[in-house]
């Protein structure tokens, strides 16, 4: 039973709703503020919330005059048989709808509530006001993303991602305490926090903390370093960008990606028998990426990202969204399925990314449509 | 191979395997994981009492033992790594692997896969980040363990999958997330992309590893049967998109275009500003939102109420999102005077979204918030020394974290894997380490 509506707690239901469970989803009338979150099918706001769909597609929907627990006897009967509770509420806020652990606890033992919200259940910063530009700022990550002229601000990573990272801590730490509950066993409180999901999800940046002391500089597309590092995107003759993964060190690595110049006739003079040394290999790094930036200039993304992984070189195409659905390896896995929008059209909607079964022969049910039931 | 000797400080008892608390205890999981995707998926599970048996190469060391991420040494970029690495030293490999068993087997020798075909017998989850076909090599198929176990969980992680034409294509964290879309989804526009500036795919699609083992353990729970599954990172990282996928896709107008990404503009107009504002030092920065009316009110009081933002161009929420350039230089005069800690403080105390962007020397260190909750945690390393760890971000109410040991060194437990877990006796383990298998 999820009352959130933010997409932190919305993305809980929503990947817990993909894995098969039953996710009700608690409104009050007029539907949850996220129905009103651009953006909208056809830019129309008086239409449908792609925002919505995304992270409520295939929930069910039930509406109550009160979303305190307890107050409406179709919420309270749900609430009594629910195994999972959640919601986005700081202490005060929780009390007050009966939405803390005492409460729900009290007419249904087994359940698990989880709180997922920007600073947690206790701290000096409960009470402080969040978003995902701010949450990311201040759990670390958003000094890692954005160009290598730290004149410039940091910049914000696309898509939620600070509530997409607690989210993910949030059904693990659910399905966790599913299973310690087992069958008939009690259940718990799980306060999840924004900050902290995000602060112990940062790479090598938190390491380079502890361990030698030093803090990471961002660069435009690959990883913050405590110094910098060669370029990782170069552009295609398509005008899109492609992202190598070049390990100059390694000496297998090396000769992949060599062979892959030669075969696309750009190896220059890489195949002189100085460059089997991977200290001369480091010492000239700056020519070679020169050559892999001249090389790349020369043909279209799509098949230099096919070419490079044909000879075992890590790279890819830095694919705008809307050419996902027609990516010819997600087609084969029949990755995206159509979604019915209330006005009749469809959208394609990702399934999620697993598959279960021997053989791969069937991915847990995906999702529906966002209607009201 | 140089090694430090241990620290007289950590007798071999300190760091000797016990019986584990915490809500996950008595699962265990051989995990063939390496590098980062297959440690991350089990790295919550060994810290919530799990036995994780992590299962090395040898010879082969895993990318993260070889990281030079030390404490006694100045920094260096990761690919700047020794000849002849202490296998034992990284940083890396410790904040991923904690709380972790390790033995090492050569798994070219067949009382090697024997080994681990006693420990599948013995284990309820299997699993593996390796690149797709090296399972297989070693016979270690789905099908062969659920012979020895049939109720066995198996959960293969990839950066593409194990079906569709990509399947043997090679993946890292920033090639998941140049392919999935979320690199092209930030940065300014009219530039290369910013992206993500760390291996973020590489915790997220761990993460979602951590989930598909669970989800197995809670499907075996109620039907008695396992089950095999495969993740694929790409598939993970479409499915964070958010709603600005179906936008793209929808809308028909696409995403390869003159404004966007929007940088640090709200992505649908909700808040302006919507910003990161440069503050009293170098590289020093604060991010801030004001999402409509009200707040604005408020946020020209913390401001002390300029004469700028009073002016009919910042009237509406309209007007200061299509002047939003004037806007975010009037804001930075302010923000320029302050440190960013000051500007959080002061904003939050009228009810704005604001975040001194952090660097993880204060994450570590400084931030009273992640200090109070416990969020980092503190453990010895008998080479790699005494240093915080990115611990559990969740409090759980009656089951909390069994945080028990640093990372295993290479080999560490081979002895009380093979003794105490297998039952093997100590004159074949000793033969066995005498004839290279162990």
């Amino acid at each position: 039973v999820e009352f959130s509506t933010d997409p932190a707690g919305e993305m809980v239901g929503k990947l817990l709703r993909s894995a098969g469970a039953s996710v009700v989803k608690i409104e009050p009338p007029g539907g949850a503020c996220s129905r009103r979150v651009p953006p909208f099918v056809r830019g129309d706001p008086s239409g449908e919330s792609l925002h919505f769909l995304w992270y409520n597609a295939g929930k069910k929907f039930l509406t109550v005059e009160s979303t305190s627990s307890g107050h409406d006897p179709a919420l309270a009967e749900l609430l009594a048989g629910a195994d999972v509770v959640i919601h986005s509420e700081r202490p005060e806020a929780a009390e007050r709808r009966e939405l803390d652990y005492k409460s729900i606890r009290a007419f249904n033992p087994r359940a698990i509530v989880c709180a997922i919200t920007p600073f947690g259940q206790t701290g000096p910063w409960v009470h402080y006001s969040a978003c995902d530009l701010t949450a990311l700022a201040g759990a670390g990550m958003l000094l890692l993303c954005g160009y290598d002229d730290l004149t410039i601000a940091p910049v914000r990573p696309g898509g939620y991602q600070s509530y997409h990272v607690a989210a993910t801590f949030a059904v693990n730490s659910i399905l966790i305490a599913v299973l310690h509950r087992g069958v008939s066993g009690p259940g718990q409180f799980l306060d999840v926090s924004v900050h902290d999901a995000v602060a112990v999800s940062l790479d090598l940046a938190n390491p380079y903390w502890s361990y030698p002391k030093a803090t990471v500089h961002r660069q435009a597309s690959r990883g913050a370093a405590p110094v910098p590092t060669q370029p990782a995107v170069f552009r295609a003759a398509d005008g899109r960008w492609l992202q190598v993964n070049l390990m100059i060190s390694e000496d297998q690595a090396w000769r992949r990606f060599v062979s892959w110049l030669r075969d696309g006739g750009l190896s220059v003079d890489l195949e002189e028998p100085s460059y089997e040394f991977p200290a001369f290999r480091r010492e000239h790094a700056g020519h070679i990426y020169q050559i892999l930036d001249a090389f790349v200039g020369l043909h279209p993304a799509d098949q230099l990202f096919w070419t490079a992984q044909d000879h075992g070189v890590p790279a890819g195409v830095v694919y705008a969204p809307e050419e996902l659905v027609t990516d010819p390896h997600l087609a084969a896995r029949g990755f995206f399925a159509e979604v019915p929008l209330r006005d009749g059209g469809g959208v394609p909607f990702p399934k999620v990314p697993f598959e279960a079964g021997v053989g791969y022969a069937a991915r847990f049910p995906h999702t529906g449509h966002a209607d009201p039931d | 191979m140089p090694t430090t000797p241990p620290s007289p400080l950590h007798t071999a008892s300190s760091r000797s395997p016990r019986p584990r608390s915490g809500p996950l205890a008595g699962i265990r999981i051989l995990d063939f994981g390496w590098v980062a995707v297959g440690p991350l998926a089990t790295r919550l599970l060994a810290d919530m009492g799990a036995e994780v048996i992590k299962v090395e190469h040898k010879n082969r060391l895993d990318l993260t033992r070889r990281l030079p991420v030390y404490k006694d040494q100045p920094p260096r970029p990761f690919s700047d790594e020794d000849a002849h690495p202490d296998p034992d030293k990284s940083g890396l490999f410790n904040n991923y692997n904690r709380n972790k068993l390790g033995v090492t087997l050569d798994m070219a020798k067949p009382e090697a896969r024997a080994i681990v075909d006693l420990l599948i017998a013995r284990s309820d989850v299997v699993s593996e980040n390796f690149a797709p076909g090296v399972m297989e090599r070693w016979g270690l198929t789905y099908q062969h363990m659920h012979q020895i176990r049939e109720n066995i969980i198996f959960v293969r992680m990839s950066g593409f999958g194990h079906s569709g034409p990509y399947r043997d294509y090679k993946s890292y964290g920033p090639i998941a997330q140049a392919v999935s879309g979320l690199t092209h989804m930030s940065g300014l526009p009219g530039r290369e992309p910013s992206g993500i500036g760390f291996a973020y795919m590489d915790n997220m699609t761990g993460y979602f590893g951590t989930s598909a083992i669970l989800m197995a353990l809670i499907h075996r729970m109620n039907t008695g049967e396992g089950l095999e599954f495969s993740l694929s990172g790409m598939e993970v990282g479409v499915n964070l998109l958010g709603p600005a996928l179906l936008e793209a896709v929808a809308s028909g107008r696409g995403t390869r275009r003159a404004d966007f990404p929007v940088g640090n503009l709200h992505p649908v107009g909700a808040a302006s500003p919507h910003g990161v504002y440069p503050c009293d030092a170098e590289d020093s920065w604060c991010a801030l939102a004001v999402f409509g009316d009200e707040q604005w009110s408020q946020f020209r009081v913390a401001l002390g109420s300029p004469s700028w933002a009073g002016t009919p161009s910042f009237q509406t929420h309209e007007m200061r999102l299509a002047n939003h350039d004037a806007l975010d230089s009037e804001i930075e005069s302010w923000t320029r005077q302050r440190s960013p800690h000051e500007v959080m403080h002061n904003l939050q105390s009228h009810g704005i979204a604001a975040a001194a962007v952090q660097t993880t020397a204060e994450l570590q260190e400084a931030d009273p918030q992640l200090a109070e909750r416990g969020t980092f945690v503190e453990l010895d390393h008998p080479v790699a020394g005494s240093a915080l760890f990115e611990g559990v971000p969740v409090h759980f109410s009656s089951t909390p974290p069994d945080h028990w040991r640093s990372s295993p060194m290479l080999g560490e437990d081979n002895t009380y894997v093979l003794e105490n877990v297998l039952g093997i006796s100590t004159d074949r383990v000793t033969e066995l380490r005498e004839q290279g298998v162990i």
